[in-house]
């Protein structure tokens, strides 16, 4: 298993948001998370990526805990969290650019930066700074950016925010080919659409995931969505 | 028990009404109440407390050389470095008017108050007398560091020195004022203008020529040198009304300004734009970084194809290439050392003189520094170890900052009378590391850290997160550089260039292992 939770208890100042979960993702799967506002999403990305200690239990990748400040963690961790982050000076294509020569040499079969700006679209507007795009248009080049970096887990916080209908469609056929290439996607999302894809798994935080630890089973959680 | 004030209501909107903005002054002390009720009166006591410690700033500065009794003629030999020093002052002075406004207002007036049916002119009045105040005491400064350069008679001429300055001051913020009320290019147009007044400064700088005195004619920055010797009576009165009929129209003229002038062209829009609803210098340097960006199309070729760290150092390299603007910052502050060496000697004047406008060359290269700083994310997209970005992004500074050392050093030797030929360039450039630490941690300091505790003074609260903020990274600066700083204040370079190589060497490894493990941190 590349990346598990064991009995996670995620929450603040020692009030859980969900408690007890056990889930596992393989190289190759995509595990969509969903849940209503408040239930802990993002805060579950947020462990996953060891960027944030969770109340109790554990998170591992490859057997090793996730902890952000670990170089080997980083290396296999993709993750766009919240809203993309950019260089103000830089274009569209040198950001794809920038980060593909600062994480070279890249594996061979890897998305190239002409690959991921004809699948979101960003050709029409590649010399152009981030300042002067749309936010749609920087979530597309937010997705690019993490897309480009070379990784074996990638999470992604509602990638789906401020894109229209083509800009979803494209990043579901990413977040395939991502998992096709062998690599483990955790996708937090609210859209019905972007959640199913060909054997996909679903983690429903409100269903499978219990207020507090005494309440939650994991097992209910792992019987329900399917995690292993 | 908690008591709900109720806002002034206004008159319904109805479309037969004749259309007419309301007047702000019942809001305003509805929030002035609400402010009150809330303790939110720190912000007003810092700037009293500001303003009172810049009025001992120029008191302490010029009383003690007025009441001593100095009866120095002016040198006619200082007269054009002097007019060199007012051309600077006044070009940084317009560069940051160009890039604030001038005239703004706070993100909250900005997002909500603008845009309903008030007063506009009544609105912006305090941004505008803001404007104005601030522009008298850069032209105070001004005045008063000419008195103190070339001496006054008696206290009158000192006055009328200071007053001319104050006169410039006023008339040039009044004049920014004006334009930003005419033109959507006003930030273009103070910024040519800046770069014209540091040409003029960089020319006057070589001229050896001496000049008995300069004339009323050649702008304010040159008014304290022409009242000198009480030679401001016949035209200094028409240069008061001047100011003061332009300052009129600059306010009687702000209810013409538009609100995507305010809001597109200053910093301020852009943070509340953001939805922040404080600001602090952190935050309105970043904000205006992020405009200055956004309405320019980047020119001048592409990434370098370099791979790993020293991508790092091409992306830099490309980001001066397209702002030239930072190198003319740097061929600017070159002169600034040479000008207060012919004009005060060696001393702790020329020592501050150098270091702040080293600073000032350095810091437009370490923009990609503080973003890298700022945001964890792209730091985890570059997929480097926090010494390896932290080190990759001091190259480009400590190039520059060499280079700046050697420049400033070159100047200094030339124009300076009893300065050794070969130490100054030699010890400027020892110094280049000491400086680019200094001004790395400048740029990754954060916000203004209101949560640390207040000194309490005979004169109030003073509030210390501004101060340590205002500190960072000049307290580096000062440390790294304190051989050059010396010999800046002695006069004596070649005892401290290898002290100073040594303390460079180790500050700029320093701070790059503890800043870089620090980002790994966080």
């Amino acid at each position: 298993m590349l990346l598990e939770s064991r009995d996670l208890s995620v929450g603040y100042r020692g009030q859980p948001l969900f408690g007890a979960l056990r889930m596992g993702v393989d190289s190759g799967e995509v595990l969509v998370v969903t849940g209503r506002n408040g239930s802990g999403k993002s805060s579950l990305l947020r462990c996953l990526a060891g960027q944030q200690r969770p109340l109790a239990g554990a998170v591992t990748l490859e057997g090793q805990p996730a902890d952000d400040r670990e170089p080997r963690f980083r290396r296999s961790v993709a993750a766009l969290l919240d809203a993309g982050a950019w260089y103000p000076n830089l274009t569209v294509a040198e950001h794809l650019s920038f980060v593909q020569l600062v994480n070279a040499p890249l594996p061979e079969d890897w998305f190239t930066a002409a690959d991921l700006a004809a699948a979101l679209a960003l050709n029409s507007f590649a010399d152009t700074v981030p300042g002067q795009l749309s936010s749609g248009q920087r979530q597309r080049l937010a997705v690019a950016m993490v897309l480009a970096r070379p990784s074996r887990l990638l999470l992604l916080d509602e990638p789906e925010r401020h894109l229209d209908e083509s800009g979803r469609d494209s990043v579901g056929r990413l977040v395939t080919e991502y998992a096709d290439r062998g690599g483990a996607v955790v996708l937090v999302t609210h859209d019905a659409s972007l959640a199913v894809g060909p054997g996909w798994r679903t983690l429903s935080l409100d269903r499978d995931a219990a207020e507090g630890p005494a309440v939650a089973s994991g097992k209910r959680a792992r019987r329900r969505s399917g995690a292993r | 028990m908690s008591v709900v004030r109720r806002a002034p209501a206004g008159p319904a909107v109805s479309s037969v009404q004749p259309v007419r903005a309301n007047p702000p002054g019942a809001s305003r002390r509805w929030l002035r109440q609400r402010r009150r009720q809330h303790g939110g009166g720190a912000g007003s006591l810092y700037f009293v407390a500001l303003s009172v410690l810049v009025g001992i700033a120029v008191v302490a500065g010029t009383l003690p050389r007025l009441l001593s009794g100095d009866r120095s003629a002016a040198d006619s030999a200082a007269a054009l470095p002097l007019l060199a020093v007012g051309l600077l002052g006044y070009a940084f002075a317009l560069t940051l008017a160009a890039r604030f406004g001038p005239v703004t207002a706070t993100p909250a007036t900005l997002a909500w108050w603008l845009a309903s049916p008030v007063d506009r002119r009544l609105l912006l009045l305090p941004g505008a007398a803001m404007v104005l105040s601030v522009a008298a005491v850069v032209g105070a400064l001004h005045g008063a560091f000419v008195v103190t350069v070339i001496g006054a008679a008696e206290q009158t001429a000192a006055a009328l020195m200071v007053g001319a300055g104050i006169t410039g001051g006023v008339l040039t913020g009044a004049l920014a004022v004006v334009i930003q009320t005419v033109t959507d290019a006003a930030a273009a147009v103070l910024e040519r203008v800046a770069v014209l007044l540091g040409a003029v400064a960089a020319v006057l700088t070589m001229v050896r020529t001496p000049v008995p005195a300069v004339p009323a004619w050649a702008g304010p920055w040159g008014w304290p040198q022409a009242a000198a010797e009480g030679r401001g009576g016949s035209w200094l009165p028409w240069a008061v009304a001047m100011a003061l009929a332009v300052a009129a129209v600059g306010v009687w003229r702000l209810d013409r300004l538009p609100l995507r002038r305010l809001a597109a062209g200053s910093t301020l829009g852009a943070i509340a734009g953001a939805g922040l609803v404080t600001v602090d210098p952190g935050i309105a340097s970043r904000a205006a970084e992020e405009r200055r960006w956004a309405t320019r199309s980047p020119r001048g070729g592409g990434l370098p194809g370099i791979a790993g760290p020293r991508a790092v150092v091409g992306h830099d390299l490309i980001v001066a290439r397209r702002s030239p603007a930072g190198l003319l910052v740097a061929g600017a502050t070159l002169l600034m050392p040479t000008l207060l060496g012919l004009l005060t000697g060696w001393g702790i004047v020329l020592a501050a003189g150098w270091l702040l406008s080293g600073l000032a060359a350095v810091a437009p290269s370490t923009v990609n520094a503080r973003r890298d700083r700022d945001l964890p994310a792209l730091r985890r997209l570059l997929n480097l170890s926090g010494p390896t970005l932290v080190g990759a992004r001091s190259v480009l500074p400590t190039v520059l900052a060499v280079s700046w050392g050697i420049g400033a050093g070159a100047l200094l030797t030339a124009r300076t009378p009893g300065a050794e030929g070969w130490a100054w360039p030699v010890l400027g450039a020892a110094a280049g590391p000491g400086l680019a630490a200094g001004a790395l941690r400048a740029a990754r300091r954060g916000a203004v850290r209101h949560e640390l505790p207040p000194i309490v003074t005979p004169m109030g609260i003073l509030p210390t997160g501004p101060l340590h903020w205002a500190a960072t990274g000049y307290d580096t600066a000062i440390l790294f550089t304190t051989p050059t700083l010396a010999a800046l204040i002695t006069g004596v370079p070649a005892a401290m260039i290898l002290p100073q190589v040594i303390i460079s060497v180790v500050g700029v490894v320093a701070f790059v292992l503890l800043a870089g493990r620090g980002d790994g941190r966080r």
